[in-house]
Order: structure tokens, then sequence, then C-alpha cells
């Protein structure tokens, strides 16, 4: 019997290390299911990007709610959300950045339905501008509450303006008129032989959508099972892109931006508006603050380019409230103070885009802003929503996948010399075979 | 019983005592780690078996689908009268992740030359042990930030130092003509070199199906087309020189460009491995080369180059077999952080490697069971390398 002897002064010796694990992972499992209201103050958890305006939203709200403290969890990128989501320990508010994951998280039952609560606590969701609505409803159900929003509009340096003797934009200028402006902005010096630019006519981001709206044409068919880039007009926009950077080159090239744009920072490439190496740049009121802070930038904002088929991007996000939140109370309170009217005076001072709520005292407090006198134009932002069209997106579709396609077809264009027009056949083709075989397979679509 | 007999077993009770007691504890102590391995990989790894069979969009619940994902990622189908990948990146994905591992030879000899040069018995040598090691120790975001400074085409470091030397050497016309014969001469080499391996390697194959080679055939083989070689690049001087000059005055948009982005991510990659726990390795393997075996080869009047070859290279095979294997299976998980940082996995997608893929699939598709399905291919991939490299490896090298 001695090895049973043996055997149990070894598990003697054990026991203190199984109960130290056990202690631990008990430990863990408390700190993990705790509810906070065993303590005083509340806390939410938001999940949301770093943006500056956060810790003042924060405060904000923690002023007018005290007993609740908002956990701010910045930059949670997917790969951490979705863990969070999947592990049944949700952020209390979670914010969706584009239409295409807002209809995947409602689609797959994964938000609240905030319509109970809407009436409930009187959430002023009637009053949101018309454009947002796509951000807010799923199937009827009020799904999210977006904060701010906004068209894409032109802004323009007007230093660079005066020096280059060209009038300031105005009222009515079309396409041609700013391109024929940009001619006259963009300018090179030679060093050591070379021809540098030093400074462009026009920057804009790479949204296709963009261009081929100018010509009335469409990324997706209305119902969305066929994408339409081989269409004479979308072909027309790419061609009209292409020119701008390739013939004319008022636009500057992928080369060229990363040559003249300082990395990193908030806003990337639109810091070469910022430091004057783009007289004109077509972007949302979100670079304003950006703009602000920026020493010897002049600029004000001018009418989104006019023509047979006016249509700016429109974008913004929204805050949703997943179902399994375990704080559904306060994470309510939270977006209600989002569309309070000192949070949306927040915005409108921040000029974190638009407020979102189109009633008459935030409008009062949004169109003009004593800090910043200069700032005249705020109106127009308000005027140009009528053109806000939101970024087109197929149900099916992923948005990664359409991106993916979309950028390696732009790059062939950019960079080896492919068509436009081929280019606009070889994403129609390719992506339309994505959705033949989602269709097919409807596994991809669920 | 006799006492003896009964001091004979109880003294054998005693050792099985004692041998169960040290076995044990020998389980006690690798208990923690199991259990670690357990819960933070094996149960993974097999969940995400279960579920490369699903489609998971990581809020419902998966939907057994069977092979489909599989199915979806190597399958071809019929589309409009073409025949298409079901999935229209993977394949070029593929191409891409096996193109980067092609830098992984050329990093292992850079590690091995480091190594052999940190194994001199000269002043300092701490020293620049210390510093071709920093690579390693350093955060690897900020240095492939770093990277994409000196890859820039315009302001970047490599481009201005290109642009500054081909200024200065294109201003004499002799300076010119004998930097183009050393750049032509170079790539001569390189040229021969890769022409000799794939003779040494025909060899080898042939020497496995009992079919030998005189060795006066490989020789005059390499002779012969050492001269075509050289041959064919006087007889494109002129070409070259224009080319030479050409690049010098207006050095590539390194990260820009379709043909040079994924060299570039070699050439850092050769850089980051060369200085890392490689040549640590190497250097452990040399250090542990006895000293006699050179006496020995010194009395026979070895050269430098046999002695390295015949004692030095066959003595660190097993440690040069370790690191090609561990670099099979790192080549294939790779590519994940310069696609995020330095290219966004462009342009053309062609710095898209499986890995990145992989995050995307789950990440921003949320489809995890199409993304466990990738990594389960991956997984195979590198079984079936590391399978293949054992074999053809494992015959070249010798354990003492």
């Amino acid at each position: 019997m001695r090895i049973n002897k043996a055997l149990l002064t070894f598990l003697k010796g054990l026991l203190p290390f199984i109960g130290l694990a056990l202690l631990v992972a008990f430990g863990i499992y408390l700190s993990a299911t705790a509810k906070p209201s065993s303590s005083k103050v509340k806390n939410i958890r938001w999940v949301v990007d770093p943006h500056p305006i956060r810790p003042t939203t924060i405060a904000l709200f923690e002023k007018n709610n005290p007993g609740i403290h908002v956990i701010n969890d910045p930059d949670a990128a997917s790969q951490r959300l979705l863990t969070q989501l999947a592990g049944n320990v949700p952020p209390d508010i979670m914010t969706i950045y584009s239409l295409d994951q807002l209809n995947k998280f409602a689609k797959t039952g994964l938000l609240l339905d905030l319509t109970p609560y809407v009436k409930k606590y009187k959430i002023p969701v009637d009053e949101l501008w018309p454009q947002l609505k796509s951000y807010v409803y799923y199937k009827g159900k009020v799904v999210g509450i977006p904060e701010n929003g906004g068209n894409m509009y032109m802004f323009y340096n007007k230093k660079l303006f005066r020096q280059a003797g060209v009038p300031y934009p105005k009222e009515g200028w079309t396409w041609d008129d700013y391109i024929d402006a940009a001619k006259k902005l963009t300018v090179y010096k030679v060093v050591n032989g070379r021809k540098m630019p030093v400074q462009k006519g026009l920057y804009v981001d790479n949204i296709p959508c963009i261009f081929i709206w100018k010509y009335g044409g469409s990324f997706f068919s209305p119902d969305g099972k066929k994408c339409l880039m081989d269409s004479k007009e979308c072909k027309e926009g790419i061609r009209y892109w292409y020119d701008l950077r390739m013939k004319y080159h008022v636009l500057p090239t992928g080369e060229e931006t990363s040559s003249m744009a300082s990395m990193g920072g908030y806003g990337g490439a639109f810091l070469l508006f910022a430091q004057s190496k783009a007289a004109m740049v077509i972007t949302g009121r979100y670079m304003v603050p950006q703009f602000r802070v920026q020493k010897g930038l002049e600029w004000d904002v001018a009418p989104y380019p006019r023509g047979k088929y006016t249509a700016a991007p429109f974008l913004s996000k929204c805050y949703a409230i997943p179902k399994a939140c375990k704080n559904k109370e306060t994470a309510i309170k939270f977006l209600c103070n989002i569309l309070s009217r000192e949070n949306q005076k927040l915005i409108s001072d921040f000029a974190d885009g638009l407020p979102s709520r189109n009633s008459p005292e935030v409008i009062k407090d949004y169109l003009y802003n004593p800090e910043y006198p200069n700032e005249t134009k705020n109106q127009l932002f308000i005027d140009e929503l009528k053109f806000g069209r939101d970024i087109e997106w197929s149900p099916y579709i992923s948005g990664a996948d359409q991106a993916a396609i979309t950028n390696i077809e732009l790059d062939k264009m950019w960079l080896e010399g492919q068509s436009p027009d081929d280019a606009c056949n070889n994403i129609a083709r390719k992506i339309n075979e994505v959705i033949r075989r989602n269709l097919a397979n409807p596994n991809f679509l669920k | 019983m006799s006492k003896t007999n009964i001091q004979k077993k109880s003294s054998k009770r005693d050792l099985s005592s004692n041998a169960f007691r040290e076995t044990m504890a020998a389980y006690g102590f690798l208990l923690p780690n199991f259990l670690g391995f357990a819960i933070f990989t094996a149960i993974p790894v097999v969940v995400s078996l279960f579920m490369a069979f699903t489609y998971w969009n990581i809020f419902s619940k998966p939907i057994w689908i069977g092979l489909d994902n599989f199915r979806s990622l190597l399958w071809f189908r019929h589309d409009g009268g073409h025949l298409v990948p079901n999935d229209p990146f993977f394949w070029q994905y593929l191409y891409n992740t096996v193109f980067l591992m092609m830098g992984i030879p050329l990093g292992m000899a850079g590690s091995l030359i480091l190594a052999l040069m940190l194994n001199q018995k000269i002043k300092g040598v701490v020293f620049f042990r210390t510093v071709y090691f920093l690579p390693s120790v350093s955060a690897g975001v900020a240095l492939l930030i770093l990277w994409k400074y000196i890859f820039n085409s315009e302001v970047g470091l490599l481009n201005q130092c290109i642009r500054s030397a081909g200024a200065v050497i294109y201003a004499s016309k002799p300076l010119a003509m004998l930097f183009t014969i050393f750049c032509a001469a170079v790539f001569g080499l390189i040229i021969i070199g890769i022409i000799a391996s794939v003779l040494s390697f025909l060899s080898w194959i042939c020497e496995k199906l009992k079919f030998y080679w005189p060795e006066w055939l490989y020789r005059i083989l390499v002779i012969l087309s050492s001269a075509a070689v050289y041959i064919i690049i006087a007889a494109y001087g002129r070409s070259f020189f224009v080319t030479m000059s050409n690049f010098m005055g207006d050095p590539p948009n390194w990260l820009g460009m379709v043909s040079w982005a994924k060299p570039s991510l070699m050439f850092m990659g050769f850089w980051g491995s060369i200085g890392g726990f490689n040549a640590i390795l190497y250097l452990a393997a040399l250090q542990g080369v006895p000293r006699s075996m050179y006496e020995a080869a010194e009395i026979d009047g070895a050269s430098g180059w046999k002695k390295f070859w015949s004692v030095t290279w066959p003595m660190i095979s097993p440690t040069t077999f370790y690191i090609m294997i561990m670099g099979v299976i790192a080549g294939m998980q790779s590519g994940f952080m310069q696609a995020k940082i330095m290219t966004g996995g462009g342009p053309v997608g062609s710095t898209t490697t499986l890995e990145y893929y992989l995050y995307k699939t789950a990440f921003e598709n949320f489809n995890m069971g199409y993304a466990s399905a990738i990594s389960w291919f991956i997984f195979i991939v590198v079984l079936m390398l590391t399978l293949i490299t054992w074999k053809l490896g494992g015959q070249l090298v010798s354990y003492e």
C-alpha cells in the first residue's frame, strides 16, 4: 500500500496549487460577471473611434447623469468588437460605420430594437435629417442613433487662389469650372532636373461614386443584384476621373500623394490640403477641426460641383445597443444624451460633421460659433444636404469583397495602364460573378 | 521467506515507489502547461476544424455546410461560358504568399554569413552581436513605419541615396563605365549562382535515381553557361548601361508598383531575418563545431572554403534544417503586418497574403467558417511543405 501512500503524499503536495488555480479562476469568474449595481457608480462601455471629441462628449454625459461612468473603449477595431459580441460580453454602445455593416448587424438580430424606447424616452428621431433615415431604421425598426452626418463638400484654400489670381468658387460652378481653376492651381518645380509636384489643384479620395454619379451612373442596380459599372455612364465617370489624374494632372497620383503628404496623423492624405499642397479638396465637415488648427491655412467651403446629375456622397455613422447589453436603460440614456441640445451643440462647435438633429434650436446653435467668426458659410453645409446620396452597397456582396475587387482593378488602371473602360468592365464582371456565386449559395448571404 | 528475499522485495518496492513518485512529479509539473495548451490551443484548434465545415457569422449559431467552404475556396465553376474560381482572390493571394517565401533561403544565407562574421575572434564582437540582434527586439510596427519612409519614392532614404549616387557616377563617363561593368559582373555572378544551384539540384536528383553525373560534365556545364551569361550581358551592354542610368536617375516607387512591391517586402524581410534569431542559432551551432575537426582538416591541407564546405556546413546542417522548417512554417503565416501597415495589401492586391486575407474574411466579412477553412488550408500546405522539406532536407543533414 506504499504506492497509494506515495500518491496521497503527491496529491497533498499538489493540493495548494489546485486550490490556488481554483481561487484565481473563481476570482476571474466573479470579476467577469460582477454586476456594476453592487457599486454606487454604474459603468457603461462605449466602443468608438478615438476622435478628439469623445472625452468632451463623455464629460457632458457624466455631468448630466451623476453616478454613471462611461468607459471609452477607443479604437476597438472589428476583431475586438466581434470577439466581445461573440463572447457575450458586448459593449453597451457600439459604433457602426457603414450601411453595409449596419444591415449585417441588424439582419442577424444582434441590435436592440430601440422603437419602444423612442416613445418611452421621447428620443427625437423624427427631428433627424431625412438623409439619416438609412442609419436609423432597419425594416421599420429603430436600430441606430446617428450623432452627426453630412455630405462631402468642396473646400478650398483662399490664399492659394489669391496667389494664382483665380477667383474664389461660387454657386453654380460646374465640374469644368473647378477643373479649370485646378489646372491653374497645379504647380511643379524642377529639382535636380526632376519635375516635382509642389501643389496640386484638387485632392479627391478614392471614391469612384463621386465620378460615376456625375454622369447619372450607379454602382448597383436598384435591387442590388447587378453591378452596373460596365454601363456607359459609369465608364464616362471613370474616364473623367482618369483624365483628371493622368491627362490633366490636377489630381495627385498615389505616388505623388505619398511623396507630398506627411505620413501619419488624423486625416491622412487630406493633410495635403491642410499643408497647402492641394488647393481644393472634396471631403466632409469632419475635417474642419484639422483645418482650424493648421497655421496659415485660410480655408473656406464652396458648393459641390454642379451638373446634370449633382450628387455628393453623404456620410454618417450611428450608435447602436447590442441586444445582449446588460445596462440597456443606462445605454439608452447615453443615446438620449447624444441627441440632446447640449451634445448637438458640442458637435456643431467642434465641427464634427453637422449635428444630426434638424430642430430650430440646434440649427440656431450650429449656424454661428463665436469662437470661429470667419466660418460664415455654415448654412451652405445644410443647403447642400439635398444633393446628399448614400454610398452604394449591395446586400448580395460584402463591402470588403466589393472594395477589394474595385481597388484591384482601379490600381491596375492607375499603375499598369489598364484603360478606364477595361477597369469598369472587369469590376462589373468580377462583382457580378461574386453576386451570382452568393445568390447560388445562400450561406454567403446569411 | 528468507530475509534476503524480503529485503530484495522491499528494495524493489522502494524503487517502484520512487519511480512512480518521480513520474507523478513530472506530470504534476507538466500539468499547468498541459492545461494551458489544452484550453488555449487544442480546444480552439478542434473548434476551428469544426467551424471550417460551417457557415458562422459569429452572431448566430453555426450552420453545418459540409465541404462547401473548401469548395468555395479551391474549386472553379462555369460562369457565363468562362471557368472562374469560386473565390476571386484566393489563388492570387496564395501566389503572393509563396512568392514572398522565396526570400527565406536568402535570409538563411544572410544569417549564416553574419554568424560566420560574428564568430570571429575580434575586438568588440559582443558589441557587434548586440547591434545585429537589435532588429529582433525592436517593435515590429515601428520598424515597418520606418521602412515605409525608407521606401517612399520621392523623399525616402533609399531613393535619395540611389539618386545621389547616380548623380555622382553618371557625371563622369569613365566612372559610369566602371560602375556598369561592376554591376554587370555582379548581375552575371547572381545568374551563374542560380544556374549552378539548379545544376547541383539536378545532379542530386539524378544521384537519387542512381544516375551519376561525372564531375567534369558538371564543371563544363557551369563554365559554358557562365560564358554564355557574360556574352549575352556584353551583347546587351548598351541597354544595360541605359537601364542602369535610368534606374539610378529615377528609382522606382518601391511599394507603389506591382513589380517592385513584393521584392521590396522580401528585401525588408531579408534585412529583418539576417540579424535575428537565425543568426543566434547559427552562431551557437558554429561554436559547437569541435576545434579538433578544423585542426584535422588543416593538417590535411584544407583551404578556408574546403574547411567550411567539408566541416562547418555538415556540422551545422541540423541547425540549417531546423531554420528551414521554421522558416517554411512562418512564411505561410506571414504578411499580415506588412499589408496592414505598409501597403494595405496593394497595389493590385500584390502584397495581400493568405494570412491577411484570413483576417479580412473573419473580421471584415464576418465569415468565421470560411476564415477557418482558409486557416486549415494553410495548415495542410504547411504540413505538406514541412514533410517535403523533411524528406528532401533530411537526407542532406548529418547528425553526429
